[in-house]
């Protein structure tokens, strides 16, 4: 491949069509964690997560010729490709119920350090597990646009170009959906007073 | 600002989004002077604050390192069939191009020789008919024999054909003008020889013609002492009702002629033009 400083998405991609497999990986470093974050976030399954990343990437490599530069970046296609796969998914799964607790892999490396501030850590690893629970509790259509927006970052204009919709709706979909957390989030304080001490939380009581 | 188009911009306040300069502190002095808004102003702030957290928490997680070697592995392989099949391709065309030289000029051989048939069948199907009959043969024959004799098809017969070869453009009233200029002579004078005077006038000409072939229609018609030459276009048709070859392919096209008419308007004699 051709010593670029900065290759952009579409260079190395091309350089990906050409047969570089340097191209491809570091393509592919660029942007997997994007992808896998937000297959994880809409589906709240590492193992789906995985699944989806790795067949966004297969679709990149087999299909590559059908993107398009001139209709949206890379990242954009890249996510409307994941959004097709964790939709399918999430259709798959519908009908299943599981019964059982959210997978839990065992406690990470971390977890067994002594952290400095345990009470605070704590605390804001409920804050964290109450609004990632509250997201995943979102209707799909409201979840995507939360993810996209306000995790994603991306602008109302990006996130309709990922869904597939007007700007207008990824807007009306976003009020909604922060109105479903709020709602969320305050009847968690309330079934839950322990979560009252939760400082980020503690104004939805 | 009311309550209501607070509501609409409440998601841009707490997203600290860009909006209008005026609209952020009319919203903000809104909400200062309304409970209800402030607690959802409130609400949507610490909403946001908390949807950064998980976004920075998020940050650290990564697909696994055994995707990417899954990944990669696909890539080779993906990459291999595609050099084995453009290798393939090479060496299969390489194959053609070397082995099969003998072949493609058999080929353009054959195609060169069924050519060269098609145009020696076309350029004998489009010799005149005067060239395809032996003048000799029919000047040998006797101009006074019976009528239709070794000609099924010909409605009358020639009596005496007239020799021309060549004559040049259609000639009009040829016969009355050198019946004015140059008189007659003599009723012994058959009409072939006069129409054979005005042939010969036209020698200058390119045209290709048979000779005239003289038009009997059962009775003597006794000799012709003036007329004229008129040019005319016949279907080919009329070649096969005067017994000469006609090409079937050409069935539709027409044929131009030449007639000679005497001074009462009959047809004596007829050559056919090309």
């Amino acid at each position: 491949m051709a010593t670029l400083a900065d290759p952009s998405d579409f260079e190395l991609l091309q350089a990906m069509r050409a047969g570089s497999e340097e191209a491809f990986t570091l393509l592919y470093r660029r942007r997997q964690a994007a992808v896998y974050r937000f297959a994880l976030q809409m589906s709240g399954s590492a193992a789906t997560a995985e699944d989806v990343t790795q067949e966004v990437f297969l679709a990149l490599m087999r299909q590559a010729a059908t993107y398009d530069p001139d209709k949206g970046s890379l990242s954009a296609y890249l996510y409307g490709v994941a959004r097709h796969q964790v939709l399918r998914c999430l259709e798959r799964e519908r009908p299943f119920v599981s019964l059982a607790e959210p997978e839990t892999e065992g406690p990470t490396p971390e977890a067994l350090v002594a952290p400095a501030d345990p009470l605070g850590d704590l605390t804001r690893n409920e804050m964290i597990d109450a609004v990632r629970g509250a997201v995943l509790a979102l209707p799909p259509h409201y979840r995507e646009v939360v993810v996209l927006c306000e995790l994603h970052e991306l602008s109302y204009g990006e996130a309709a170009e990922v869904i597939g919709c007007a700007v207008g709706t990824v807007r009306s979909r976003l009020h909604r959906g922060r109105g479903l957390l709020v709602d969320k989030l305050r009847s968690n304080n309330k079934t839950n007073p322990s979560a009252g001490d939760v400082k980020l939380a503690g104004c939805f009581a | 600002m009311n309550c209501q188009k607070f509501e609409s911009i409440i998601d841009s306040v707490a997203r600290e989004q860009m909006m209008e300069a005026g609209a952020s502190t009319a919203a903000l002095e809104h909400s200062a002077g309304c409970a209800r808004c402030s607690a959802r102003l409130g609400d949507e702030r610490s909403l946001t604050a908390a949807l950064r957290v998980l976004a920075v928490a998020a940050e650290a997680e990564t697909a696994p390192k055994h995707i990417e070697s899954a990944l990669i592995a696909a890539f080779r392989q993906q990459a291999g069939s595609i050099q084995t099949l453009k290798r393939d391709t090479k060496r299969m065309t390489a194959r053609r191009a070397s082995g099969d030289w003998w072949k493609r000029a058999g080929a353009a051989a054959a195609i060169v020789l069924v050519a060269l048939s098609l145009v020696v069948l076309r350029l004998q199907h489009s010799t005149p008919p005067a060239t395809q009959e032996n003048p000799a043969s029919r000047s040998a024959a006797p101009p006074s024999t019976s009528a239709g004799e070794g000609r099924p098809n010909q409605p009358t017969k020639p009596a005496e054909p007239i020799r021309l070869k060549k004559n040049g453009p259609p000639r009009r009233n040829l016969l009355a003008t050198r019946s004015g200029s140059e008189p007659a002579k003599g009723s012994d004078k058959t009409g072939s020889e006069g129409a054979n005077a005005a042939g010969a006038a036209a020698d200058r000409g390119f045209e290709i013609a048979t000779d005239y072939i003289p038009l009997t229609y059962g009775t003597n018609s006794g000799p012709l002492d003036g007329g004229q030459v008129v040019r005319v276009e016949l279907p080919r048709s009329a070649l096969t009702a005067l017994g000469l070859p006609m090409n079937a392919e050409r069935l539709n096209e027409r044929i131009k002629a030449d007639v000679v008419l005497d001074n009462a308007g009959l047809a004596r004699a007829i050559r056919f033009v090309r």
